[in-house]
């Protein structure tokens, strides 16, 4: 990835149709975080591209004091929020919503003896980050599912590293409040 | 819930793959770059003085017809039988107005 640099430099002096290869060194990156907050295949394309037109759009503000890939996450992590904002569904739909059989079993499984699969787990915590607002999800997808720290969270959001911490304390809560709903309404 | 039950199925989340871009991907993102009609670059427009002038010229265009039209409107129509030249209409269009 070091020559990205050079790729990157190529493209602003007219070579555009390179920029196809920095998109294919990047979008398995690109398609890595975005999947977090979009499950459709045909949406999560729209998505990744929304993410790549806006790096071309600004590729001349990119400084290179950064890696391109950080500098491409950052982008990708608003375009999330963005989406997040946009398709925010509300709370009281959680219930609504069919819990599959696995998912509704590990739910009622006291004894925690279950081990659930990646995508029961997923199941649940889409229907469980409902409720959350989209600055709260994308703190939550990014701390606890990517596993990034406060400081890259902050770094990436743009937002303090005690805000991130309260976020997400107070998203934990309110998740834990939704599955407890989630469960009682299954029962 | 206990907070160990949700780490547990953050952990789990975490073990899930994503989903790889589907073939061609990188051309149609080349595709809307195209359609889309990016700027051209790094070609950076270079703007002169000229360049506010140019803006101004049609406005400056129409101010002048409309003072040379209430000028000959003024005159008479601009018959020279009317007597009088444009300057000699003005300055009575001036007296008319402010000392009648």
């Amino acid at each position: 990835m070091n020559d990205d640099g050079e790729l990157i430099a190529r493209i602003l002096d007219g070579a555009k149709d390179e920029f196809a290869e920095l998109v294919r060194r990047h979008q398995s990156q690109v398609f890595s975080i975005l999947h977090r907050y979009e499950r459709d295949p045909s949406r999560l394309d729209d998505l990744a591209q929304e993410t790549f037109l806006k790096a071309w759009k600004a590729l001349d503000r990119f400084d290179g004091r950064a890696p391109f890939a950080h500098w491409l996450a950052r982008i990708a992590v608003h375009v999330a929020i963005d989406h997040l904002r946009r398709h925010k569904r509300r709370p009281q739909e959680v219930a609504m919503d069919f819990l599959g059989f696995d998912a509704g079993d590990w739910l009622h499984d006291e004894a925690g003896s279950r081990a659930i699969e990646a995508s029961d787990a997923r199941e649940l915590l889409d229907l469980a980050m409902r409720g959350l607002s989209p600055a709260e999800h994308l703190v939550i997808v990014l701390l606890e599912i990517e596993g990034r720290s406060v400081k890259e969270v902050s770094a990436l959001t743009g937002s303090s590293g005690i805000a991130v911490r309260v976020r997400a304390a107070r998203a934990r809560a309110k998740m834990r409040r939704t599955l407890d709903g989630l469960k009682e309404a299954s029962s | 819930m206990k907070k160990s039950r949700l780490d547990q199925l953050f952990a789990a989340a975490r073990r899930e793959a994503a989903p790889e871009p589907r073939p061609g991907f990188d051309g149609r993102v080349a595709a809307a770059i195209t359609r889309m009609d990016a700027p051209a670059r790094p070609a950076r427009s270079s703007a002169t003085w000229l360049d506010p002038l140019a803006g101004w010229l049609p406005r400056l265009a129409v101010a002048t017809v409309v003072v040379v039209g209430i000028c000959f409107a003024a005159d008479g129509g601009g018959d020279p039988a009317a007597g009088g030249d444009l300057g000699e209409g003005a300055e009575e269009l001036v007296t008319q107005w402010f000392f009648e």
